[in-house]
C-alpha cells in the first residue's frame, strides 16, 4: 500500500483514536493483511505506539500478519453449528484441503479459520466464502461448493 | 471520612481510598502480584479479592480497585475467599511451576502441589502486566504491550523486533515480580519454536538469520563473542532490548 | 436536498402518506425477503430471476425487498401483494417457482399450495398468519417491522408510525422520559436484565456536561442473532430508540458498536444514519427542539469479549479491549472517562413502542419482574427454526413444542441451552419453566440476549460443554487470571473426559474451579463462564460418569469412544459410503454388505451422513 492510498483512507475516516480499528480493517480488506510497512506509516501518521497497533492487531481476529489466500473460508463453529454438526465439516475440509486452521493451502487459494458465529444459525452448520454463505452444509457437499471459487 | 468494617475491625479513611489500602492501614496482610503502589489498578491477578458485604448482598471483588463506601463489611480471609484463592495459586502454580514468587504465595495458603496441567515448565510470566503499566504510566514509553489474546496473550515488543521506544530504563525489569523480563533468553526460546522465522542478529551483526543459520540456535548469551556483547551492551540484563546497531538489516 | 428536511409534525405527515403507498401501492408488489440467512438461502438468486421475469413480461409489478420475517425455516419467503385482495407469503421459493409467480400475480391469481399464510386480510384456504402455530403465541412489538417493511427506507418507517414517537418525546422533559421507561419496568435485553429507565438516571444525574450513548450490536452469543435480525430488518426503530435515549440522559454523540461479522447490518445502520441525516431527524436542532444529536458507527473486528460493556468502550476508544474492573459504572465514567449508557439494540428498539403506547402498556405483558416482549433464536435440533417474540413469562414447553414444532425426526429431546456460553443447559425436567430472568437464573442458566438452542439425545452434553469452554478459552482476552488459567484447566480436564482418560477425582476438581472462577474473575465474560459447566455436573452428571467410569459416550459424539458400524440387515450395498469415505476405509462389493476398516477411520462421520438407509450405526 502506498502512503497516498493509506492517506485517503485515514482522512476519510477521520484521524484521533476511535476511528483507528476501522482503518486497519479498511488496510486489512485492501492487502487482505495488516502488512510490516503499511503499519509502519499508520503509527508514523497517527502517531500512535507500534506496539499498540501490533497488541490490536493480534487481539482482533479478523486481522491477519500474513497475507491470506485468495478466498477466505470462515466455518462457523457456534453452537448451534457445532450441535448440528459444524465441528465435522471442518475437521473435512481441513482433510480435502491439507491445511491446519487458520491456515493457506499452498497454491494461496483458500484459507481456512474457525468463526464463532455468522449469525445464521437457523440454516446450521453454516460456512462463508468470502461473502457467500452457505447453509445446511454437508461433507459431501463441501467439493462442489469449493469448485464455485477459484 | 467514610466508615467501614474490615475483618470486624471498624477503620475511618478519606473517600476514595481503595480497600486493600485501608486494609494495609490497619495491617491486614492481602496478597498481590499485579498491585504497585505508583501505578493505576489493575485488577488481573484477582489474588486480592474479597468477600464485601453492601446492603445484605455479598460480592466478590478485587480490593486493589474497590473503593471504599459508607458502611461497607469488608472479609478478607473469610471460608470461600480463602478456598478460591488456593484454587487460584495452584493455576498459578500450575502455569508457572519454578517461579519463586508464586511459590512463596503458594507456601503461605499451604498448597503444596498442584492438580493441574503444566503446558510450559519454563514459563515465568504471570502476565501481571506490571512492565506494560510502568512503561505507559510511568515512562511513557508504550514500548512492550500485550500480544494476542486468551492462553496466547503474552508480552512482547512489536513484531518480534527491537522499536526506538524503548529507552532501556530498566523500569519493567525492576517491577517484573518473577524475574521474566530478565535478558532474551525466553524470547529466544520462542522464536526458536516458531519455524520459517528470521530474527536480526544483533550480537554479531550478520543480517536477518533463520535458527538453522544461526551458529548458536540463537542463543546469543552463549554466543563466542559473548564478551565483546556484554562490552558493547553493557551489563544490565534490560540493554538487551535496546536497539544497538540497526544497520545490520 | 434542503427540503428534504423534517422540521414539523406536518412535515412527518407527509412522510407518512408517500410511505403509506409504498406499502400499499394501487398495483401488485412482490417482496422478497433479503436478510443474511434469506440469501444464503437463494433469496438473491429469487429476487434476479423475479425482476427478470417482471421485465420480460412488462408486468405492473412493483419488485421490492425486505428483511427477515423470522420464520428461517422456510426461507425464501415472498410476499405478494394484490391490491384491495390480501398480502400472501409463499415459502421455500425457488427461481423457477418464482418465475411461475410473477406470471401468475401478473393475472391477479394465487397459487394455494406453496403458500404459507396471509397477513391482513384473510383468504380462502390460506391460514392467517395468527393461526400459523409458528407466529400463535407470538407477539410482534420489537419486530413488527421486520420483514415488513423495507430496512432501507426511512418513508416506510414513517408509514408504520416511527419518528412520531421521537417528535412526542422531544416534547417531553427528559426526567418525564426517564420516569416513563423506569414505571414500564424494561430491562437491559443484553443478558444481565439492568433496569433500563435506573441506568439512565444515573447518566442523566452524573456530573459532566459531555456525555455519550452507545448502542451495544455486539452480538457475540454464538446462536443468537436477534440483533442481527433488528439491525437488517428494522435499523430505524433501534435509531429512533438510540435519539430517545440520548435526549433523556443528555448525550450529543453516540456510537453505534456493530460485529464484523454482520456485513449486511452495517450496511443497514449506515444506510439509516445516512438518511436519517438527510432527513434532519440526526445532526443539529432536530425538529426544531434544540437538541443535537450524531451518530458515528463503531465496528468490532472479531472479539466475543467486546459485549461486554467496558471492554466495548475499550474497543471504541481503540484501546485492546480488555475489560477494567467495574465500579466505576459506565453510567458514571465511561467513555473517554465520560458517563455513558451502552444499551443493547433489542432494548433500544423497545424503547420508541414504550414511549407511544405508554408504561403501562407495556408492563401489561410479562412476569411480576420481567415485562414485555422478548425475542428469542430458537434454534437447533428444532423443525421450526427462527427469531420468535414471546411475552415474557412463557414456558419452555410452549417454545419448544408449540412454537418450535418439537424435535424433527421423532428424537427425544433433551435439553434447551438459554443464553450462549454464559448460559446453562435445561434439562427436560424443568421445561415447564416460565421464561424470565429470575427464573433462569434461578436454574442456573441465564436468559443472555436470547439465544436458545434446542439439543436432542444426539448432543452429547459433555462434548457441548467442552464445546464452551473451547470458545471461550478462544474468545477470552486473558487479562486475569482465573478466567485465563480456570478456563484452560477446565478445558483440558474436558478434553481428557472425551478422550476416555478422565480420572475420578476430575468431576470434583471441576466443580471446585468452576466455582472459583465464576466468583473471582474479573468481568462477566468470566463471572458467567461456567455456568454450562455447572448446569451439566448438576444435571448431567451421569453423562460424565459414564465417560469417566464406562469409558462410554452415550450421544455417541466423543470421537475417541466410538465407533462407526455398519448394520448388515440395512446395508444394500449402494456404495455411497465408499464414496463418501475420506480415508478409503470402507471396503465391500456392490450390492455386499460393505464394512468398515477400524484401523483407518478417522470417525469423519462421513459415511454416517452420506447413507441413506440409516445403516451406518454409531456404538
Amino acid at each position: 500500500m502506498t502512503k497516498e492510498e493509506l492517506n485517503s483512507i485515514i482522512e476519510e475516516r477521520g484521524t484521533g483514536a476511535p476511528p483507528l480499528v476501522g482503518i486497519l480493517q479498511e488496510i486489512q480488506k485492501r492487502e487482505h493483511c495488516l502488512p510490516f510497512r503499511t503499519l509502519e506509516m499508520v503509527a508514523e501518521r497517527l502517531a500512535t505506539p507500534m506496539s499498540r497497533l501490533y497488541s490490536l492487531a493480534t487481539f482482533y481476529k479478523s486481522f491477519t500478519l500474513k497475507p491470506v489466500g485468495r478466498h477466505a473460508i470462515d466455518v462457523c463453529l457456534g453452537t448451534t453449528c457445532h450441535v448440528c454438526g459444524g465441528r465435522r465439516i471442518m475437521d473435512r475440509l481441513l482433510l480435502a484441503l491439507h491445511v491446519i486452521e487458520g491456515g493457506t493451502t499452498s497454491d494461496h487459494r483458500f484459507t481456512v479459520t474457525p468463526v464463532r458465529c455468522l449469525g445464521c444459525c437457523s440454516i446450521a452448520p453454516v460456512i462463508r466464502i468470502d461473502s457467500t454463505v452457505y447453509g445446511h452444509v454437508t461433507q459431501s457437499q463441501l467439493a462442489k461448493i469449493l469448485e464455485k471459487h477459484d | 471520612m467514610v466508615t467501614l468494617e474490615i475483618d470486624g475491625q471498624e477503620i475511618e479513611v478519606e473517600e476514595g481510598t481503595t480497600v486493600l489500602k485501608g486494609a494495609q492501614k490497619l495491617g491486614i496482610y492481602i496478597p498481590t502480584l499485579c498491585y504497585e503502589e505508583t501505578i493505576k489498578p489493575y485488577g488481573a491477578c484477582r489474588l486480592c479479592v474479597v468477600e464485601t458485604i453492601v446492603n445484605d448482598r455479598s460480592m466478590f471483588q478485587s480490593s486493589c480497585s474497590l473503593s471504599v463506601a459508607e458502611g461497607m463489611i469488608v472479609k478478607t480471609n473469610s471460608k470461600p475467599v480463602v478456598k478460591g484463592r488456593k484454587i487460584l495459586l495452584e493455576l498459578y502454580l500450575s502455569r508457572c511451576p519454578e517461579v519463586k514468587r508464586v511459590r512463596e504465595l503458594c507456601d503461605q495458603y499451604g498448597v503444596t502441589e498442584t492438580r493441574f496441567t503444566t503446558f510450559d515448565k519454563s514459563e515465568d510470566c504471570v502476565l501481571c502486566g506490571l512492565c506494560v503499566r510502568v512503561c505507559e504510566e510511568l515512562v511513557g514509553a508504550r514500548a512492550i504491550d500485550f500480544v494476542g489474546r486468551g492462553t496466547e496473550r503474552k508480552v512482547d515488543v512489536p513484531f518480534e523486533r527491537v522499536w526506538d521506544e524503548c529507552v532501556a530504563c530498566g523500569a519493567c525489569t525492576y517491577v517484573c515480580p518473577t524475574g521474566h523480563i530478565q535478558n532474551e533468553a525466553h524470547r529466544v526460546a520462542q522464536l526458536k519454536r516458531q519455524l520459517g522465522i528470521q530474527r536480526k542478529c544483533r550480537y554479531m551483526l550478520m543480517g536477518a538469520v533463520s535458527n538453522k543459520l544461526c551458529p548458536n540456535n540463537y542463543e546469543c548469551w552463549r554466543c563466542e563473542y559473548e564478551q565483546r556483547t556484554e562490552y558493547r551492551l553493557g551489563e544490565h540484563a534490560v540493554l538487551a532490548l535496546k536497539p544497538a546497531q540497526r544497520q545490520g538489516g | 436536498m434542503g427540503d428534504t428536511k423534517i422540521r414539523k409534525p406536518e412535515d412527518l405527515e407527509k412522510l407518512r402518506a408517500e410511505g403509506l403507498k409504498l406499502i400499499s401501492p394501487d398495483r401488485s408488489k412482490i417482496t422478497v425477503g433479503m436478510a443474511t440467512c434469506g440469501i444464503a438461502q437463494g433469496a438473491k438468486e429469487v429476487f434476479d430471476a423475479i425482476n427478470e421475469e417482471v421485465s420480460t413480461l412488462e408486468a405492473n409489478i412493483i419488485v421490492a425487498r425486505t428483511a427477515c420475517i423470522g420464520y428461517c425455516q422456510a426461507e425464501p419467503i415472498v410476499e405478494v401483494y394484490l391490491p384491495g385482495k390480501s398480502r400472501i407469503l409463499y415459502h421455500r421459493v425457488t427461481p423457477k417457482k418464482a418465475r411461475e409467480l410473477v406470471s401468475l400475480t401478473a393475472r391477479g391469481e394465487i397459487k394455494r399450495e406453496w403458500t404459507l399464510y396471509s397477513i391482513e386480510s384473510s383468504v380462502e384456504g390460506i391460514p392467517p398468519m395468527e393461526e400459523v402455530p409458528f407466529y400463535k403465541k407470538q407477539v410482534k412489538i420489537v419486530t413488527r417491522n421486520c420483514g415488513f417493511i423495507d430496512p432501507r427506507s426511512i418513508t416506510e418507517y414513517v408509514a408504520r408510525g416511527g419518528y412520531f414517537v421521537l417528535a412526542k418525546a422531544l416534547g417531553m422533559k427528559p426526567e418525564g422520559l426517564i420516569d416513563e421507561i423506569s414505571r414500564s419496568g424494561l430491562r437491559g435485553r443484553g443478558g444481565a436484565g439492568f433496569l433500563t429507565g435506573r441506568k439512565w438516571a444515573i447518566a442523566r444525574n452524573a456530573k459532566g456536561n459531555q456525555k455519550y450513548m452507545i448502542c451495544n450490536g455486539d452480538e457475540g452469543d454464538p446462536g443468537a442473532y436477534m440483533d442481527r435480525g433488528m439491525m437488517e430488518g428494522d435499523p430505524f426503530a433501534v435509531l429512533e430508540g438510540m435519539t430517545i435515549a440520548a435526549y433523556a440522559i443528555g448525550a450529543n454523540q453516540g456510537y453505534w458498536y456493530t460485529r464484523d461479522e454482520y456485513p449486511l447490518a452495517l450496511e443497514m445502520i449506515t444506510n439509516a444514519i445516512d438518511n436519517a441525516k438527510e432527513y434532519g431527524l440526526l445532526g443539529k436542532d432536530i425538529l426544531r427542539s434544540g437538541f443535537d444529536f450524531d451518530v458515528r458507527i463503531a465496528r468490532g473486528a472479531g472479539a466475543f469479549v467486546c459485549g461486554e460493556e467496558t471492554a466495548l468502550i475499550a474497543s471504541v476508544e481503540a484501546r485492546p479491549p480488555n475489560p477494567s474492573p467495574r465500579p466505576p459504572y459506565p453510567a458514571i465514567s465511561g467513555l473517554f472517562s465520560k458517563p455513558t449508557v451502552i444499551n443493547n439494540v433489542e432494548t433500544l428498539a423497545n424503547i420508541p413502542q414504550i414511549i407511544q403506547n405508554g408504561a403501562e402498556w407495556f408492563s401489561s405483558r410479562g412476569t411480576q419482574s420481567t415485562k414485555g416482549t422478548k425475542v428469542f433464536s430458537l434454534v437447533g435440533k428444532i423443525k421450526n427454526n427462527g427469531l420468535v417474540e414471546v411475552p415474557m413469562g412463557i414456558s419452555l414447553r410452549e417454545m419448544v413444542f408449540d412454537i418450535g414444532g418439537g424435535i424433527p425426526g421423532g428424537a427425544k429431546f433433551k435439553a434447551v441451552q438459554s443464553g450462549g456460553p454464559s448460559g446453562g443447559l435445561i434439562p427436560e425436567e424443568f421445561i415447564d419453566t416460565p421464561v424470565d430472568y429470575e427464573h433462569l437464573e434461578a436454574l442456573g442458566a441465564i436468559m443472555g440476549s436470547g439465544g436458545m438452542i434446542v439439543t436432542d439425545e444426539s448432543t452429547c452434553m459433555v462434548d457441548l460443554t467442552k464445546f464452551f469452554f473451547d470458545f471461550l478459552k478462544y474468545e477470552s482476552c486473558g487479562k486475569c487470571a482465573p478466567c485465563r488459567e480456570g478456563i484452560r484447566q477446565a478445558h483440558e480436564i474436558l478434553e481428557r473426559i472425551t478422550k476416555g482418560e478422565g480420572k475420578d477425582i476430575d468431576i470434583e476438581t471441576l466443580d471446585q474451579v468452576a466455582h472459583m472462577v465464576k466468583d473471582f474473575s474479573l468481568c462477566a465474560l468470566g463471572g458467567t463462564a461456567p455456568n454450562p459447566l455447572i448446569t451439566t455436573l448438576k444435571y448431567f452428571r451421569n453423562e460424565y460418569l459414564a465417560h469417566i467410569k464406562e469409558k462410554r459416550c452415550p450421544a455417541g459424539v466423543c470421537k475417541n469412544l466410538i465407533t462407526y458400524k455398519i448394520d448388515p440387515e440395512k446395508c444394500n450395498g449402494c456404495h455411497v459410503c465408499i464414496r463418501s469415505c475420506p480415508q478409503g476405509a470402507i471396503t465391500g462389493e456392490k450390492k455386499k454388505v460393505h464394512s468398515i476398516d477400524q484401523e483407518g477411520c478417522i470417525k469423519c462421520g462421513g459415511c454416517l451422513e452420506a447413507c441413506k438407509f440409516d445403516a451406518v450405526i454409531v456404538e
